[in-house]
């Protein structure tokens, strides 16, 4: 079974799972749209599938995936979300900037590389300060500091 | 005409001429910022025309919005970023171009084919506001739901690779579009976790299919140092760049026409104008498979799309008090702040102040050529940004525009959640673009579908209100045409390369 | 660019820099509001409540009023729930965070759906406009006027289609009333909002529609306004009667009430300097010129007033949506 038809076998179970949700909808009308969607979704994972099944296209190999560095971002990804409402947008910002390309550059960390991502940190958090926070008024998510 | 050409003046005095100056720029900026998009622009800049004169506080709204609309393609050009869901269609040949080296000339295509569709749609505007609008109030629920039907069918060609990819990602995108309270009945639907309840707003939801996959595929390639294509200024293409670009004669009347059609329409929004161009300029190529790699084409087509709905999109506007787009929407409450009411009396009792607005836009369009110019002979320094640093500035900036939206922690987590699914997707070859299209047309679909049954019961029946009518049937033809065109194509394409298997194996 | 206050704020970054170099932290005014204020209103940006809503809080960060200016943020859907349920379960009870009300639709909907608020939720601060519905038909429709309107309806039960902004809004209620009133069967058209409301009517998509009386004056060239939904005839529309005058019971119940809250659990303090304040500030001459001239009915109410008001209008919807049944 090549790649594309495992693709076409999950959206096809994506779509039979979310037809048997479908019941949490009270207002029969409000249901008739998502329904006629999932059932155009499922047939056109089934035919996925079975052009894949039947004709089968050689697959070209794949360069293997580098976990490591998109789940590294991933995770401080997260921790930054987490840390937005408690230390302020501006701040965590700050932080989130220089813990990725220090953390995912640490191959290149010298004192010189993190004086200038220091430099371009507070630049780039600072004109987005004074841009949106100043000049604008616009709302960013706040916590105990800026 | 007349009454445009005796007004003209009014918007060159010096005050005027230097907030609309100061407007374009800003305008391109905050256009070229990922996440902030042009209602957002004109929305927080609305509260500053207060203070003004309703003439040069109309001009700074004009120009905002002009150069805000053409300001979204930078950043799609560059990283690969739409700053509007109208730039999705620059970015599918405009970010390979740049990735070619060819950053400044895919700006140059950019702002030009803005400009010239652009200064269409605004003649349009000019010309034929009164026969327009009326054109634009037979658009009731039967038409809508056709048009957003229409749109569903330009799904299928928006991905480069597999049809039935393009119609599952769209079918996606029509799913998500139902979540939170139905609109029409308030009845909540698949509310899963307590996030869901607002829904998932376009905004959001586009920064998250295409700045979050963006950013984890910086980050895969982030540790090498790079690509052997040099990111340098280049100079001495600007003539060369204009006259060719002008050459392409079809591309820019497709998207300036498509545009101007999609802007009179109440409420379809601007937001598809720019893909429905792009699927149609492909269909009459002899080479469409060219699209989607760095087609020159593809981006004329797109940006004249966008602009030329600029124009057309204030008729219903200005004479109906109905707005065309979301943008036009904002505006709406810029006017009414100075006691300016959209209708007849427009035209007549303050015709100073509403030519000038006109004019100011004419001239905007020049402002923002000009400027986007200027500012794509640097466009190369930030091609020159190393992935590490563009992936967190992006985030950063991916964030802050989803919370600014309408304040909102959870459309945050939406944003990431969505943008971690299609990453995901992309892998294993879905495209971002369809599930856009199917969030934005899903809402219109639904909505009309069920307001025209509520009309159709009281009156002549579903099957009459939806199947008779010339628009209705207009449309409908369309659909089907485009649906046919896009399976002949596909076919002969088979066939195509099939031939061309054989010949090789003969060969060898 | 932006004139006098665009240069003001570029002095202000100016001094705040100077200022966090001198103390090293900015220095920290006294008492409330020391922050800007955040207003959340719960429909989109560029509809009636949202565009009044920046008009009458334009004059906030006046010292005059409250020193501070006022943020406005849209919390769109589900006809005002989704803001109103995230006002009162997420937003902050400090005073920072207000929202502006619609009467009687989050009444309507607090007894008709299980909504996390209901008056009880909610410090009412002050109220700043009254927008009644009125009962519009396309310019060349055969109604002339409501006797018109109720014989053709009674003869054709169901059959005239009638717009409105949504389900258990304003006009959605003016609608039950009617229909109650006079005996009559009406289908109601929810769209999503008064402006697409108001087109289908314009067009001709629809046979009837309820809307804002602001939206109906505006176009009354391309409508016919057949009757007000009010207790007396207004200003605006002197010449459009009321339902009464018809002899319909239709009263005042739908007139569409714009005003500012606080969550339940706010201060008494807080409470109280904002009730004071911001009857004045509706009332201050600058708002009020600016209302007029868009338009918008304004209707100063104090906080006695509007509790009052919400009072009256929860006993009279109990009534009229008994048949629909609560899924608290």
């Amino acid at each position: 079974m090549n790649r594309d038809a495992i693709v076409g076998l999950v959206c096809l179970v994506l779509s039979a799972v979310l037809y048997a949700t479908l019941g949490h909808i009270e207002e029969p009308r409000a249901a008739a749209f998502p329904r006629t969607i999932i059932i155009a979704m499922g047939v056109l994972s089934a035919m996925m599938l079975l052009q894949h099944l039947l004709f089968p296209k050689p697959q070209a190999k794949r360069a293997p995936f580098p976990l490591l560095r998109v789940g590294g971002l991933f995770v401080i990804i997260i921790v930054y979300l987490a840390m937005l409402e408690v230390v302020g947008f501006y701040l965590a910002s700050f932080l989130f900037f220089m813990a990725v390309v220090c953390i995912m550059g640490f191959k290149r960390l010298t004192t010189k590389q993190v004086l200038s991502w220091l430099l371009g940190a507070v630049a780039f958090t600072g004109v987005l300060f004074v841009l949106f926070k100043v000049l604008l008024e616009v709302q960013t998510p706040q916590g105990l500091l800026i | 005409m007349v009454d445009f050409l005796t007004y003209f003046p009014q918007a060159l005095t010096p005050i005027n001429l230097l907030v609309l100056v100061l407007g374009v720029i800003g305008g391109l900026f905050l256009g070229a910022t990922p996440g902030l998009s042009p209602t957002m622009a004109v929305a927080l800049l609305v509260p500053f025309t207060f203070h003004m004169e309703p003439a040069t506080g109309l001009v700074l709204l004009g120009a905002v919005y002009t150069a805000t609309v053409a300001g979204g393609a930078i950043s799609a050009i560059l990283i690969n970023i739409p700053g509007a869901p109208a730039n999705i269609a620059t970015l599918l040949d405009g970010h390979p171009m740049a990735k070619q080296g060819q950053a400044q000339k895919a700006l140059y295509y950019c702002f030009i084919s803005s400009l010239v569709g652009g200064l269409f749609g605004m003649v349009i505007m000019i010309f034929f506001t009164p026969p327009l609008a009326e054109i634009s109030m037979e658009f009731g629920p039967s038409e809508m739901f056709w048009i957003a039907v229409f749109g569903i069918s330009v799904m299928a060609g928006l991905t480069s690779g597999s049809v039935l990819k393009g119609l599952i990602g769209g079918m996606f995108g029509l799913l998500v579009s139902v979540i939170g309270y139905s609109p029409m009945l308030a009845t909540p639907r698949f509310v899963f976790h307590d996030v869901l309840t607002g829904g998932v707003a376009i905004v959001p939801a586009l920064i998250g299919l295409f700045a979050i996959p963006q950013v984890f595929s910086l980050m895969e390639t982030a540790h090498k140092v790079t690509s052997d294509v040099e990111f340098k200024p280049q100079k001495g293409i600007l003539w060369k760049t204009i006259k060719e670009n002008l050459g392409h004669v079809k591309a820019l009347s497709i998207g300036s026409v498509v545009g101007s059609i999609i802007g009179v329409i109440p409420g379809a929004g601007g937001q598809v104008a720019g893909l429905i161009a792009y699927d149609q300029v492909r269909k009459f190529s002899k080479n469409p498979q060219s699209f989607g790699t760095g087609n020159p084409e593809g981006v004329a087509a797109a940006e004249s799309a966008n602009n030329a709905m600029v124009g057309p999109s204030l008729i219903p506007l200005l004479t109906l008090s109905v707005p065309g787009s979301p943008t036009a929407a904002v505006l709406l409450g810029g006017l009414l702040i100075h006691g300016l009411f959209p209708g007849p009396d427009l035209f007549r009792e303050h015709a100073a102040v509403t030519y000038t607005f006109i004019a100011s836009l004419v001239l905007a369009q020049f402002a923002m050529c000009i400027f986007g110019i200027m500012m794509a002979r640097y466009s190369h320094s930030v091609m020159k940004v190393p992935d590490l640093e563009m992936a967190a500035a992006v985030t950063v900036l991916a964030i802050f525009g989803t919370y600014s939206v309408q304040n909102s922690f959870d459309d945050v987590i939406v944003m990431f959640a969505l943008g971690t699914i299609m990453y995901i997707g992309r892998k294993v070859g879905f495209s971002a673009a369809p599930v856009v299209l199917g969030i934005i047309l899903g809402v219109i679909a639904e909505d009309n579908f069920l307001k025209g049954k509520l009309i159709a019961d009281t009156d002549v029946g579903v099957v009459a209100y939806f199947f008779t009518g010339s628009l209705n049937v207009i449309i409908i033809a369309l659909c089907v045409v485009s649906v046919g065109y896009s399976v002949f194509s596909e076919a002969r394409q088979y066939k195509k390369a099939q031939a061309q298997a054989k010949a090789k194996e003969a060969g060898s | 660019m932006k004139g006098k206050s665009f240069l003001t704020r570029l002095a202000a970054v100016a001094l705040a820099v100077a200022l966090m170099l001198a103390c090293g932290l900015p220095a920290m005014a006294e008492g409330y509001p020391d922050k800007p204020v955040s207003m959340i209103v719960t429909y989109s940006p560029g509809g009636a409540t949202d565009f009044q809503a920046r008009l009458v809080t334009m004059m906030a960060g006046d010292d005059k009023y409250l020193g501070q200016p006022i943020v406005i943020i849209n919390k769109p859907g589900a006809g005002g729930q989704v803001g109103w349920n995230w006002f009162v379960q997420k937003g902050s009870k400090d005073g920072y965070t207000l929202a502006s009300y619609n009467v009687p639709h989050f009444i309507a909907q607090s007894i008709v759906y299980p909504t996390k608020y209901d008056i009880n939720t909610f410090e009412p601060v002050a109220n700043w406009g009254a927008d009644p519905a009125v009962l519009i038909v396309p310019k060349d429709s055969p109604f002339n006027n409501v006797k018109d309107f109720v014989a053709y309806a009674k003869k054709n039960p169901g059959k005239i289609t009638l717009s409105g902004a949504g389900m258990y809004v304003g006009h959605h209620i003016a609608a039950l009333q009617l229909m109650k009133a006079a005996g009559i069967k009406l289908t109601y058209i929810p769209e999503k909002g008064g402006v697409p409301a108001m087109q289908s009517v314009i067009s001709g998509k629809v046979k009837a529609g309820f809307n804002n009386l602001s939206d109906a004056y505006r176009n009354q060239d391309r409508l016919k306004i057949l009757a007000i939904a009010d207790l007396e005839r207004h200003e605006f529309l002197p010449k459009v009667p009321t339902f009464k005058e018809d002899g319909i019971d239709v009263d005042n119940s739908s007139v569409n009430y714009r005003g500012v809250v606080l969550p339940k659990g706010a201060s008494p303090e807080v409470i109280a300097k904002l009730a004071e304040v911001f009857p004045k500030m509706f009332n201050d001459k600058k708002v009020k010129a600016k209302m007029k001239a868009s338009g918008s009915p304004e209707k100063v109410m104090t906080r006695d007033q509007v509790i009052k008001m919400f009072k009256e209008r929860q006993a009279y919807l109990e009534g009229l949506l008994a048949d629909l049944k609560k899924k608290k």
